[in-house]
């Protein structure tokens, strides 16, 4: 089981690294990526290497609710990326959307993306189909969108952004 | 309104002062600072500082800590920017920040910090921003607070924490043998919440029952504790409540059990002394060390912290 496990874990991971290649971003430095198993599918944490060392001698004795920061859930073959992601990336320089201040209001609101509150876009042919990095004037990440081309024009689709935070209540 | 015996216990903890005692229940909300805690982790002070005051809120360094500052003004909720979103901040009453400040974790040190009670780890993150690198333990005996804990780890980008579902008064006897033992533990008790009394959340009359059943968790909690605790480490207990019996009688408590084997430290941390006559009862000359904030005096909400040091095992006198 614990092998099954490993595997598992080592096949969500690369899936994200992937992923993150694709965008160009490589992780923070100290940062490492683990996972913990929910039902079927795979929630893969970012956590520093000691804290990796801590939750590995709880779980067997007590129960360990989560550790880290929550980057991202496997499911199905498919990297379900999560708002910890946004925290833990640096230097994406690929598939990514800088929207304006108005653009960046509207998205932290949940809502979708239009051509005018676009001032850049660099959408990757090999990501096609991921997920594209939504940031603001300065740079900073905001979420995840899906890009779209209706009737001619671009929208991106809202997956998760930061006013989530808010709007959870949690 | 107040509860009779409220009023008694307020005056008694005043020396006898009516004026004190209506200063201490009059006070309101708005009178106490509304702050925030700088993620220093994600950004600067001064950075942050100089963002939010572009969107018009006026701000000033919170000078107990390095990283706290009192929002003046603010034209929007301070919950709803968007600096707050990407974690760079987050809200927590000014004294609320004092017993991470009391606690002092140190990096340079090996072992772990402990976080008892951890709720939705506003404190946790806190500890985090002292010590990013080395773990912190966070428990509680809430699933629902540890999913919004869970968030907070998220949002302001914490690395270095392990959250586990327990009571903490478990926690001892559960302890993995392979786990080192903290050096820093943190016990921020579930209270009566009579701290927050300026607050309409906290305006409701408390009973000698409501006061009773808190201090028996209060007692069980620290000596289960500190089973967990060796030769220096420090545990800072800490309660939202300015009342006597949570806070110097819970201490007192311990330091009967635990003879010369604690020490109270100074906490450094602004606020009065704790007391050490109260209702007849005669309490350790050193539990004066603890440090209590209180709304009328201080513009915080009402709080009690209490820093002690292990300076011989106790384990086994408590067993005994």
């Amino acid at each position: 089981m614990q092998t099954q496990n490993n595997q598992a874990c080592s096949q969500a991971v690369s899936k994200l690294k992937e992923y993150l290649d694709c965008i160009s971003a490589k992780l923070k430095p100290g940062v490492e990526l683990t996972c913990m198993y929910s039902g079927e599918c795979i929630e893969i944490l970012a956590a520093s290497k000691k804290a990796m060392q801590i939750a590995k001698i709880v779980k067997d004795k007590l129960h360990l609710f989560t550790y880290g920061v929550h980057v991202a859930r496997y499911c199905d073959n498919r990297i379900i990326v999560n708002l910890g992601l946004l925290g833990i990336i640096g230097g994406y320089s690929s598939h990514y959307v800088r929207v304006t201040d108005h653009g960046e209001r509207l998205f932290l609101y949940g809502r979708d993306i239009f051509e005018d509150s676009i001032i850049e876009i660099k959408v990757s042919k090999e990501c096609t189909g991921k997920p594209v990095l939504v940031v603001n004037t300065r740079g900073e990440p905001l979420g995840w969108g899906r890009y779209r081309r209706r009737k001619g024009r671009i929208i991106i689709e809202n997956i998760i952004d930061l006013g989530w935070y808010l709007r959870s209540g949690v | 309104m107040a509860h009779p015996l409220q009023v008694a216990r307020y005056l008694e903890l005043f020396d006898g002062s009516y004026e004190e005692v209506e200063k201490f229940f009059t006070t309101q909300g708005h009178e106490v600072y509304k702050t925030i805690r700088v993620n220093t982790l994600k950004i600067s002070v001064e950075e942050l500082a100089k963002r939010l005051m572009a969107k018009g809120l006026k701000l000033r360094p919170y000078e107990p800590t390095p990283y706290g500052l009192i929002v003046d003004y603010t034209p929007v909720s301070i919950g709803a920017l968007h600096e707050y979103m990407q974690g760079y901040y987050t809200i927590q009453g000014p004294a609320s920040m004092l017993p991470v400040i009391a606690l002092r974790p140190e990096e340079n040190e090996d072992g772990i910090v402990l976080d008892c009670c951890a709720g939705a780890g506003v404190k946790t993150t806190q500890i985090a921003q002292h010590v990013p690198m080395k773990p912190i333990l966070a428990i509680d005996v809430n699933k629902r607070k540890l999913r919004a804990l869970k968030n907070n780890l998220s949002r302001m980008g914490v690395l270095n924490v392990v959250a586990v579902n327990i009571d903490a008064r478990k926690l001892p006897s559960s302890w993995p043998r392979d786990l080192e033992l903290p050096t820093h533990i943190l016990i921020d008790a579930p209270c009566s919440g009579e701290g927050l009394w300026p607050y309409p959340r906290g305006k409701w009359p408390r009973t000698r029952r409501d006061i009773v059943s808190r201090v028996h968790i209060q007692v069980e909690l620290l000596l289960s504790i500190l089973r967990l605790a060796i030769e220096n480490t420090v545990i800072v207990y800490s309660t939202c409540s300015t009342s006597v019996e949570e806070n110097e009688y819970v201490v007192n408590e311990v330091l009967d059990v635990a003879g010369d084997a604690i020490v109270l430290e100074d906490p450094r941390i602004p606020g009065i002394y704790g007391k050490t006559e109260y209702l007849g009862l005669q309490f350790s000359g050193d539990v004066a060390k603890c440090r209590r904030l209180l709304p009328h005096l201080h513009h915080t909400e009402g709080f009690t912290i209490c820093r002690l040091r292990i300076i011989k095992p106790v384990a086994k006198r408590l067993v005994s």
